[in-house]
C-alpha cells in the first residue's frame, strides 16, 4: 500500500482550549509518531475515613 | 519528512505545570513524564514527609507492549507550505501534557497519578 497525504491551504480563525491534562498533546503543525500514556488511579480504598493518611514515607529522601 | 511553517498571530495561556511545556519551533524528540499522588483531605495542612511512589502498584506496573513501527511507504505533498492560526486561548496545560505550535517527530508522553481521598467523618 502507498500512502499519499496531499495538504492543501489550512487557515483557522480562533482557537479556544480549556485545558489540556494528563499526557495530552495540543499541536498545531505536522508530526510523525505521539504515543500518549495516561495511568490513573482511584479505586475505592483510595477514601480514607479518619485523621490519619497511612502514607508510605520515602526513606532516605532529603528535599533540598 | 519536511514540516510546515506555523504562523500564529497571538497565544494566550494561563499557567503551565507538572512536566508540561509550551513550545514554539519544530522539534525532533519529547518524552514528557509525571507521576503524581494527589492527596485531597478536607483540612488543608501540609504532609511533611515524602510520599514513597514504590508502596502504590499503579507506578510499578508495566508499560503494555507497543505495537510494531509502521513501515508504510509514504509520500506528503504540502502544497502549501504555511498553517495559518489567528489566535489560540487556553486555561493552562498539566501533567506532562505540551501545547506547541510547531512541527514534531517523535513525541512520547507518560503519565501516573494515584488519588487518595482523606474524610474527617463518615459523610
Amino acid at each position: 500500500m502507498n500512502y499519499t497525504v496531499h495538504n492543501y491551504g489550512l487557515d483557522i480563525g480562533n482557537i479556544d482550549v480549556s485545558s489540556v491534562a494528563s499526557s495530552s498533546v495540543f499541536l498545531i503543525g505536522d508530526s510523525e509518531t505521539i504515543r500518549l500514556y495516561s495511568y490513573y488511579d482511584t479505586p475505592p480504598e483510595s477514601l480514607i475515613i479518619g485523621p490519619f493518611v497511612p502514607i508510605e514515607q520515602e526513606e532516605g529522601f532529603t528535599d533540598e | 519528512m519536511n514540516k510546515r511553517t506555523v504562523v500564529t498571530e497571538s497565544v494566550h495561556v494561563n499557567s503551565f505545570t507538572i512536566s508540561s511545556g509550551f513550545l514554539i519551533g519544530d522539534l525532533e524528540r519529547l518524552t514528557p513524564t509525571s507521576r503524581v499522588i494527589a492527596i485531597q483531605r478536607e483540612n488543608p495542612e501540609v504532609i511533611e514527609e515524602n510520599a514513597d511512589f514504590n508502596s502504590y502498584p499503579i507506578f510499578q506496573r508495566e508499560l503494555p507492549p507497543l505495537l510494531p513501527p509502521l513501515s508504510l511507504p509514504s509520500v506528503f505533498h504540502h502544497h502549501r507550505n504555511e498553517i495559518c492560526v489567528d489566535s489560540v486561548t487556553s486555561f493552562g496545560a498539566s501533567t506532562a501534557s505540551t501545547i506547541q505550535i510547531g512541527g514534531i517527530s517523535y513525541i512520547d508522553a507518560h503519565s501516573r497519578v494515584k488519588h487518595i481521598r482523606v474524610l474527617s467523618d463518615e459523610q
